[in-house]
């Protein structure tokens, strides 16, 4: 059933990296929750595994003096939870983190391979869309710095060469006034895939302008995506009501949904109209912008 | 009521310990010496011919036992359906089809070493395919043309038309005639226990020992020594303790495949699904489509109701129009109506096979007819409750239309009412909850009846030998059936509160053919109705006996003796005067007169008590995504005397879960190009999280119902009836619609509400 050809457990960075070049093929092995489901369903067999279990470089969450977060590859849904300067920088990915799956999902899967399986439902990538965050990759060549709105490139692929590894993601640092909101729609509330994801994240000046607006989506085109027309409409604007109603109508310009047996375009448009707008209207409000 | 000791007690279920400490032993936990693990090949087209097996490869590959076709296997067709003699449905399934009429229907099995090497096997068998016609509906498969999925069949199973009274006068003289369609969807069982089964072949005389994890000990003996062309003393089935069956481990599903593998291999052979397996490969509820029309009176009288009932059967007949019959044994338990024309069809098509599932059709009947009856309501203007009261079944009431049996109990007026206060009925339906942006608020309620056995349909015998030891403890031996629903213990404390002896001095010994009585099984939720009865009655025998050595010994008259928890008591003052342990020790250990205590009884019951619920449900609904929050859930029930309080709690705790699966999320969805299932897992099949549940308040009428042996009625099945009825009325209620479908996903109420918009808008 799981069908395994080598398991390689390095024990140093430079472990990993060298092996990853002597043997491109491998696939690097974290809370196994994507890989071992692609196992088991055959779409992988006679695969060439690579734990990152003692992988120190790649753990742990720090904000750093200069207010940038660094989140660890192998960091698990359920710590990033429980994180506090998580939380204070971007609650969103808390609430991204406990949307996952379920609690023994969270406990395994990590966020490091949430992003680098490539799928455009992957509950991290909204969030981290919506914040430009910076994915740090290294090999045995040495370090490569990425925007995630730059890594994916289709369903389920992304931009990392096969002798890197993903070694942390970084969040930049917060403006004073900011506020950010990730809202998942699933038939369950557990255990379930997003049908559509969505991210908004915004930074308002003093007087409740709207400094910066993001609005990031999940499985509204082949890969997460960016909704840059409703952004530039809401980027000087003290939204109201009408003014949300059209960022919803935009960022629909920006997406590309598909009808599968899963959900019908139809609706998925309309939960992209709608939780753009509800999701921006909740991270303007978090930022302290006033209706 | 008389007092009881140890009946209406809510005792801890006596398989408890072992199931949360994991000591309970499953088929699948067991290892014999040698054993070897079967794996089945099946169809990957909807509908074929095989023209070419060479399983030449599969067999030389190291570690392969044996690779059986249909040429290997005896060529005995037989019913899938899990009910006793005589068989009911059509002799439609082989062991192995050549003509393969389902994505999965298995047409070869290896057994090898390893389930690997026998996966491995699997890939190694060729086999060339004719490709036929598929109908996945049926309307497809009854359309002029379609080709014959069983020949002769027409592609119907079954077919009823049956009228009572004048419809026709009564539909043209009521005030209104009211007429919907609906459409119930295919879900399935998904035990948390996939199917499995260990045979273990006796190379001195041919004997089959099976484990099984199954519903119907009984019947799985018969039926496998059918299908395998044996006499039925040469199986010898042993239930383990079994992970759910809910309908789907009333037959044997591939345990005939396992048979022959251990014939073919002379040694152990297990099979076991895959999750895969088990939610693709196995049985469903029918997916079903209903005609209704009902003509109604401007008071709310309702005075013709016709109902064309469409059941898909899938593949094979299974238990096929039996499911029709029960629907039709409800229709005048609940809604009497003196005219009356109901037209049941049952279609063979490509899909997985429809069977046995919890409900047996009530379910899908329940939803179809009960958000009929809201838009009944709505036509005429009335409440909708009032309009269901104006209606309802009355104590006493002649029932002309199942077979006549008269009913004992009746909690219905009762249910009702508690349920319409404990929701705040009248309140909300006066002043109802203002809109919050988006949110729309609605209220819903659904009724139902059940049957507590099948009885006077087909064979109800359930027997029970009670042996009291030398200290007056008992050992029941059973053919009922634990299948996670509490009947050891139901079985245990109706033994110990008749015999008069504390629980806790009572083992259960069941599912084992050849040590146990005859029992129909676990279907029906007719265990605790049917068997409770064998269990009494054998109990008073044994009681009988153990007076009669009492009077012995404490020199009384026996008819001023009784027993209670483990004493003998003074009749008339309740006093305690003796040792029950003394006395069944002197029952055996007498020089001259001792004696074994064991007696058996069979029972048949001779009517059929009706369990009454009602639900309640308050939603609001987010009219811009349609996804809805069920607020308050409410389900009253009668189903008579309670055995064991908290466990009867868990069955309609449980029951109100998975029918608010099958209300609002669970689908097996097919692929119509193909005829595959596209969500064969439980990330794509939904059934709920404990996230996904809403505040459940369930609650008890209890009733004396005196058919039974201690009052009780029905509880398996009815709590999965009324729920999803009673949501799906109350997200219409709120929106104002009727949705004709079910599960009610947030997309389909999304785009029921953007048609309404559509349809108002073009007005």
């Amino acid at each position: 059933m799981y069908s395994v050809s080598e398991l390689y457990i390095p024990q140093t960075l430079g472990e990993a990296l060298a092996y990853l070049s002597e043997h491109p093929d491998t696939r690097p092995l974290a809370g196994g929750t994507d890989v071992l489901v692609q196992m088991r369903a055959k779409r992988l067999e006679d695969v060439r595994l690579m734990s990152l279990e003692k992988l120190p470089e790649l753990t742990g969450i720090r904000c750093r003096e200069d207010g940038v977060v660094e989140i660890g590859a192998l960091t698990t849904f359920t710590q990033l939870a429980a994180s506090e300067t998580v939380a204070q920088r971007a609650p969103m990915l808390r609430t991204a983190a406990l949307a996952m799956g379920g609690p023994q999902i969270q406990n395994r899967a990590t966020i490091g391979g949430n992003v680098c399986n490539g799928a455009t439902s992957a509950d991290s990538a909204p969030g981290l869309f919506a914040l430009d965050a910076v994915l740090v990759l290294q090999s045995a060549a040495g370090e490569r710095r990425v925007p995630i709105t730059e890594f994916y490139s289709g369903p389920g692929r992304v931009k990392r060469d096969p002798k890197e590894l993903l070694l942390h993601i970084e969040l930049p640092a917060a403006a004073p006034r900011h506020g950010d909101c990730y809202l998942k729609f699933s038939t369950r509330k557990a255990m379930d895939l997003a049908l559509i994801g969505c991210a908004a994240a915004c930074e308002i000046g003093e007087d409740g302008a709207v400094s910066k607006a993001a609005i990031a989506l999940g499985v509204a085109a082949p890969t997460p995506i960016r909704a840059s027309e409703a952004e530039a409409f809401l980027t000087g604007r003290k939204p109201g009501l009408e003014d949300l109603e059209e960022a919803g109508r935009l960022a629909l310009q920006s997406a590309s949904p598909r009808s599968s047996w899963r959900a019908s375009k139809e609706y998925r448009e309309q939960l992209i109209r709608t939780l753009a707008k509800r999701a921006f209207r909740a991270a303007y409000e978090s930022a302290g912008g006033v209706l | 009521m008389t007092q009881h000791s140890v009946v209406g007690v809510s005792a801890p279920r006596i398989d408890a310990y072992d199931k949360v400490t994991g000591r309970a032993v499953y088929v699948g936990d067991m290892k014999f010496p040698h054993m070897l693990q079967g794996k089945v090949l099946r169809s990957p087209y909807a509908h074929a011919l095989v023209k070419r097996i060479d399983t030449s490869k599969a067999l030389a590959l190291p570690g392969v036992r044996c690779v059986l076709t249909s040429k290997d296997v005896p060529d005995i067709p037989f019913t899938l359906c899990g009910h006793p003699l005589p068989f009911d449905t059509p002799l439609d399934a082989r062991i192995f089809a050549t003509h393969v009429r389902y994505v999965g229907d298995p047409v070869a099995a290896v057994a090898a070493e390893t389930r690997e090497i026998a996966e491995k096997a699997l890939g190694l068998i060729e086999v060339e395919y004719e490709e036929l016609p598929f109908y996945l509906t049926p309307q497809e498969a009854l359309a002029e043309g379609a080709m014959e999925i069983h020949e002769g069949s027409g592609n119907l199973c079954g077919e009823t038309d049956l009228a009572f009274g004048d419809v026709d006068q009564a539909l043209k003289d009521a005030d209104y005639v009211v007429e919907d369609e609906y459409d119930s969807p295919i879900v399935t069982h998904a035990q948390i226990e996939p199917h499995v089964s260990i045979v273990i072949p006796d190379p001195k005389d041919g004997r089959l020992t099976v484990y099984a994890s199954t519903q119907c000990p009984s019947i799985m003996r018969e039926r496998l020594a059918y299908i395998l062309g044996l006499d039925r003393r040469k199986i010898h089935l042993i239930k383990m303790t079994v992970g759910g069956g809910f309908g789907g481990k009333q037959e044997p599903v591939y345990e005939q495949i396992n048979c022959v593998l251990a014939q073919a291999c002379g040694c152990p052979v297990m099979l076991e699904l895959t999750r895969e397996e088990n939610l693709a490969c196995t049985r469903t509820r029918h997916t079903t489509h209903y005609k209704i029309r009902t003509g109604v009176n401007k008071d709310g009288t309702i005075v013709a109701r016709e109902i064309d009932i469409e059941q898909n059967t899938g593949a094979y007949a299974s238990h096929g129009h039996n499911v029709f019959f029960n629907q039709f044994g409800q229709f005048d338990s609940l809604y009497p109506c003196p005219n009356m024309r109901v037209r049941g069809r049952t279609v063979y098509t490509n899909i997985l096979i429809a069977a046995a599932m919890r409900g047996y059709g009530i379910p899908q009947y329940c939803i179809a007819n009960e958000s009929h009856l809201d838009h009944v309501a709505q036509v005429i203007g009335m409440d909708p409750l009032t309009l269901r009261q104006k209606n309802l079944y009355q104590l006493g009431q002649e029932r002309k239309y199942a077979p006549p049996h008269s009913v004992g109990s009746c909690g219905l007026p009762q249910v009702i009412e508690e349920g319409r206060r404990r929701i705040g009925y009248d309140e909300f339906r006066k002043a109802p909850p203002q809109d919050e942006g988006p949110i729309k608020y609605g209220i819903g309620v659904a009724l139902s009846s059940y049957n507590s056995c099948v009885y006077s349909h087909s064979v109800e015998l359930s027997a029970a030998r009670i042996l009291v030891q030398d200290d007056a403890s008992a050992t029941l031996f059973l053919g009922c059936t634990e299948i996670g629903q509490g009947a050891d213990t139901a079985m245990a404390q109706i033994a110990a509160e008749t015999l008069g002896i504390p629980l806790d001095w009572v083992t259960v010994k069941e599912g084992d053919t050849d040590l146990c009585p005859f029992d129909a099984g676990a279907y029906a939720s007719r265990q605790t109705y049917v068997t409770g009865n064998a269990v009494k009655q054998a109990a008073l025998k044994c009681k009988a006996q153990m007076l009669d050595r009492a009077a012995k010994l404490l020199e009384r008259p026996a008819a001023e003796l009784d027993t209670r928890l483990g004493k003998v008591i003074d009749k008339a003052t309740g006093e305690e005067i003796g040792d029950l342990r003394k006395v069944a020790e002197d029952m055996v250990y007498h020089l001259t007169e001792g004696n074994t205590c064991c007696h058996e009884v069979g029972y048949i019951p001779t009517t059929n008590a009706l369990n009454y619920a009602a639900t309640f449900a308050i939603v609001g609904v987010d009219t811009e995504t349609g996804q809805y929050e069920v607020k308050k859930l409410v389900t009253c029930m009668d189903c008579g005397t309670l055995i064991n309080p908290q466990a009867a709690m868990g069955q309609l705790t449980g029951g109100t879960i998975m029918c608010f699966g099958f209300g609002t999320m669970e689908q097996i969805l097919i692929d119509p190009k193909t005829g595959r299932v596209h969500n064969d897992t439980l990330l794509d099949y939904k059934i709920p999280t404990f996230a996904d549940l809403p505040p459940i308040d369930a609650h008890f009428i209890e009733t004396v119902e005196p058919s039974s042996a201690y009052g009780n009625k029905s509880l398996g099945e009815p709590p999965n009836v009324t729920p999803a009825a009673a949501i799906h009325n109350a997200v219409c209620n709120a929106l104002g619609i009727q949705i004709p479908s079910n599960p009610l996903t947030p997309e389909r109420v999304y785009l029921a509400i953007a048609e309404n918009k559509k349809k108002q808008g073009g007005v």
